[in-house]
């Protein structure tokens, strides 16, 4: 199993290198002079020479970019992403001061993604073609149909209209208070989960409808066994492989729609900051945002995989 | 009945001919869902041709005195906070909707397959020199990839393209590669090969035909995706800049005056999720169609 997980960190590194030097090079590329974005200034304006020629070299704007990437990675390394153009805080606080608020968020999410995909895949496969199917199919189209952002303005409507509800002005960190927190983000992660429910609920379904059909499950009816038994032995297992990658698909995008779930129901996270750090090209912030949404999605990659290897363990030994 | 019959005699005798019509008819017995889904995408591109001939207004004239009017027989759905007809905005947005996704989904499809056959058929090293660079961009979720391009390049509607068709070419190439792969090794490569055609010729004739079905069945699927991402950068203040009418600016103008004007979040709300919903319907009828494994379900 170690040697499985060695090999899966192994395959991992050329694309995190890769996507670690596109975050490098985003914005590097981009027009405009980083510099006088940094000072505030606009083109033309007074700027002080002196300034812009200290302010440069801080900023290592006059070293090779081969330089530059080298020590900006050194400093990534060692936990200094330097500061927001905009507020001069420090990058990686202001990620850590919001992180725990929105990986709540995504947990909640997930955690409702598969309190309802679940059974309602497995019920809507195994009533294939019946009235229940076609409901809980349409349902599922829907949940995947509906913007996130569509359906969290429908529920706002609806709560401010008959129970004069607004979304709170102010969140409670998860580590000050978790039970207050969690109440407060139930509504935000409903509606983060509606896609991942249609998503995981569609594609469980037609595994489970593959699996129904395979010979070992004409077997298991054969031998006498009862559907209970049938089902949940023999065909739940088997049909979870294919559901598990969609997990993981899902478990990282949640990751980008609570960029827009936050800014929804104004809760405080790092989809917040990162869509404040866009809208004012704050570059500082939004790199560092896009490394821990880098480093978030190889891990939940990892995860999928070793499961996989857990689960399965014909992936566990293939090409040793 | 003579003897002289012809093949083409016989055949229509035979084999019941069948019209256009009669497979749109066919489709629709089949697929009721998916005749459903279709008939609402004709409904979107309809809205998008004659957006002109629908409204009495412009989806930019501003009417002041009018503001915030709630849905009446003027203003169909209200009016905004600057006195444009909500309705209006909502049939132009259409015409952004349907204009972008189509352009992206066929864009990005046709770069991300012609880059997947590509790749597939000279295989080796240039096959992974050219899936790598995919993978990267696969690492990060759409909307933050989208969102970070957009920022990067500046939003305009060019950008905003250019940013979605980036984001949306690594799946197909992905679908289609593996499609080329298993086409690249069938025997009628190899005759085409030992009849001395040509690199080109092989890839054009013999391996994108077979790649065209789950070509279509990715390119049918991504059509809703591409105006949700569309409508999302747009609700995040990084999508299409005005004069464009978009559903999902319109919807975040909406956000903060949701209690006092509802129609202002359900119209445009309603129309870009019935399309959307149109759209998953369609694509998942065509999937049903084209993939021989799912034949018979």
């Amino acid at each position: 199993m170690t040697q499985f997980i060695t090999r899966r960190l192994l395959l991992m590194l050329p694309t995190a290198l890769g996507g670690i030097l596109l975050i490098f090079t985003m914005f590097r590329v981009i027009p405009g002079d980083p510099v006088l974005m940094m000072m505030g200034g606009g083109e033309g304006g007074n700027i002080n020479k002196e300034m812009y020629d200290k302010l440069r070299g801080e900023m290592r704007l006059d070293r090779p970019v081969y330089v530059q990437f080298g020590l900006w990675l050194k400093d990534a390394l060692q936990g200094n992403l330097g500061t927001s153009y905009r507020t001069g805080h420090n990058v990686v606080e202001e990620i850590k001061l919001r992180f725990p608020t929105t990986l709540t968020l995504m947990a909640m999410a997930l955690s409702i993604t598969i309190l309802f995909s679940i059974p309602m895949g497995i019920i809507s496969a195994l009533k294939q073609d019946s009235v229940i199917d076609y409901a809980l199919r349409v349902i599922g189209l829907s949940a995947l149909s509906m913007p996130s952002f569509w359906l969290g303005l429908l529920i706002i409507l609806l709560l401010i209209s008959v129970w004069q509800w607004f979304p709170p002005i102010t969140y409670t960190s998860p580590w000050a208070d978790p039970w207050v927190s969690l109440q407060q983000l139930a509504l935000p992660a409903l509606v983060l989960g509606s896609r991942p429910i249609g998503v995981a609920m569609r594609v469980l379904r037609s595994s489970l409808l593959e699996e129904l059909r395979s010979d070992y499950t004409r077997t298991a009816y054969a031998k006498g066994l009862q559907q209970r038994v049938v089902v949940w032995r023999h065909v739940v297992p088997n049909s979870f492989l294919p559901t598990l990658t969609f997990f993981g698909l899902e478990a990282a995008g949640l990751i980008g729609g609570s960029v827009i779930v936050e800014s929804l129901f104004n809760v405080p996270g790092i989809g917040q900051l990162a869509i404040a750090a866009l809208q004012n090209r704050d570059f500082p912030i939004t790199q560092g945002i896009l490394l821990l949404v880098l480093g978030f999605v190889m891990i939940i990659n990892l995860v999928v995989d070793v499961l996989y290897g857990v689960i399965d363990p014909r992936i566990r030994y293939e090409r040793n | 009945m003579n003897a002289t019959n012809t093949l083409e005699e016989i055949h229509s005798l035979v084999l019941p001919r069948q019209t256009v019509g009669a497979k749109v008819l066919r489709f629709m017995r089949r697929k009721p869902l998916g005749a459903a889904g279709a008939f609402l995408l004709l409904l979107l591109i309809f809205t998008a041709i004659f957006a002109e001939q629908l409204t009495a207004f412009g989806p930019n004239d501003t009417d002041v005195v009018n503001k915030l009017k709630a849905p009446s027989a003027v203003h169909y759905f209200g009016t905004d906070n600057l006195g444009r007809d909500v309705f209006s905005r909502v049939v132009f947005g259409a015409r952004l909707s349907l204009a972008v996704s189509l352009t992206v989904s066929f864009a990005g499809s046709l770069i991300g397959g012609s880059i997947g056959v590509i790749s597939a058929y000279v295989g080796g090293k240039v096959d992974s020199a050219i899936q790598r660079p995919f993978d990267i961009l696969q690492a990060f979720p759409l909307l933050i990839l989208l969102l970070a391009l957009v920022s990067a390049l500046g939003s305009s509607l060019t950008t905003v393209m250019i940013a979605l068709t980036i984001g949306v070419c690594p799946g197909q190439n992905r679908i289609v590669r593996s499609a080329a792969l298993a086409a690249k090794s069938a025997p009628y490569v190899e005759a085409a090969h030992s009849l001395g055609a040509g690199h080109l010729r092989i890839m054009l004739r013999y391996i994108a035909p077979n790649c065209i079905a789950p070509w279509m069945v990715v390119a049918a699927s991504l059509f809703g995706g591409v105006i949700v991402a569309e409508a999302s950068l747009a609700f995040l203040g990084l999508g299409i800049p005005p004069p464009f009418a978009s559903w999902g600016r319109d919807l975040a103008s909406a956000q903060p005056r949701v209690s006092q004007a509802p129609w202002l979040a359900i119209f445009p709300g309603v129309a870009m999720s019935m399309v959307v919903f149109g759209a998953n319907l369609f694509g998942d009828a065509m999937r049903d169609v084209l993939d021989p494994r799912l034949r018979g379900r």
